[in-house]
């Protein structure tokens, strides 16, 4: 999860997301060393001693700044196409979960088992538990089966919201009147954090996402006991 | 892939461990060494400083990004390489002594 001052990813809970990191190690480390060899001219610019004053065209220089970045960016495009089309590859989910947006919480529905559905509402500071996480924890989380595909509807009821979590690399806009699609897949128990990231009001904030991760026979149980209560 | 972390290694840039990404630290030691090395070669051989000073920068340039580009593409085909095979092996502790093993086994035969 999140915690103060943190700058980079959050470690993957999802395969899709382990590309995405890979991908961004990959591009940041060509963006480095762009950066170091910008850096390296600009710093030889001290220790220049030569003047033209009528320079007015190079045609091979030019001919190399131009192809070489070129080349550069083909080394970008090519993983990041074969991750764009990984993103939307299409596979047989096994769980169903819909996620309603409201102001200022989210709903969520399984329709797979005898229309399970409840809200989740972020739990205030001042009601919160010594160990919890201040603006993270909600009262009911989603629970989820590890190991499976799971595929998400995402809506809204009002305002547009958008329903995020970082470490399964899922972001995805809550539109009244539109159902957005979207699925995943979790490798690991625990819980996942997420917060609302689309603009929808005066409590936008505090209106986070609790995934808990569980093997699948624990989900059974989760749901026998949600179904019979 | 997954081997346990030795700490004195670790090296830790905003909260990430970058000793922990694959190449990294291969393509700065061959890039940094190659680019001194070629540097000082080049030195050697002509004494003229500004050049061999861009001569140096260039290698390590060019010697860091192309190692990376091939050290990750052979990464993450090993990489695929080894899912492949844990699917395969869970596949068959799935299916063995069933009639599936047994279809398998006579269409491999």
């Amino acid at each position: 999860m999140s915690t103060w001052a943190n700058l980079g990813l959050q470690d993957s809970a999802s395969p899709l997301m382990e590309q995405l990191i890979f991908f961004h190690d990959h591009a940041l480390l060509i963006l480095i060393m762009i950066t170091v060899l910008v850096g390296y001219l600009m710093f030889m610019l001290f220790f220049n001693s030569y003047i033209n004053r009528f320079l007015l065209h190079g045609q091979l220089i030019e001919m190399i700044w131009t192809i070489l970045p070129a080349i550069i960016l083909l080394f970008i495009a090519m993983p990041s196409l074969r991750l764009l089309y990984l993103l939307d590859e299409i596979n047989e989910p096994s769980v169903t979960l819909k996620s309603i947006g409201h102001q200022w919480y989210w709903s969520y529905e399984y329709s797979d088992f005898n229309d399970i559905e409840f809200d989740s509402y972020m739990i205030p500071t001042n009601e919160l538990a010594n160990d919890g996480f201040r603006l993270l924890d909600v009262d009911n989380r989603v629970v989820l089966p590890m190991n499976s595909q799971i595929r998400i509807l995402v809506t809204a009821a009002d305002v547009i919201h958008s329903w995020t979590i970082p470490a399964l690399g899922v972001k995805v806009d809550g539109t009244p009147g539109r159902l957005n699609q979207t699925n995943f897949f979790i490798n690991r128990p625990g819980l996942f954090y997420g917060q609302c990231s689309e603009i929808c009001g005066a409590n936008h904030s505090f209106m986070p996402i609790v995934i808990e991760s569980v093997p699948v026979n624990s989900f059974i149980k989760w749901i026998s006991k949600n179904v019979n209560s | 892939m997954d081997e346990p972390v030795d700490p004195s290694k670790s090296f830790i840039i905003f909260g990430r461990d970058i000793s922990q990404i694959p190449c990294f630290r291969n393509s700065f030691l061959y890039g940094i060494s190659g680019g001194i090395g070629v540097g000082v070669l080049t030195f050697l051989g002509t004494s003229r400083a500004h050049l061999s000073t861009h001569v140096g920068f260039g290698s390590f340039f060019c010697g860091t990004i192309i190692y990376w580009m091939g050290c990750r593409y052979q990464w993450s085909a090993k990489r695929f390489e080894q899912q492949q095979l844990r699917e395969a092996m869970r596949r068959q502790a799935l299916y063995e002594g069933t009639q599936v093993e047994r279809d398998l086994d006579l269409k491999s035969a």
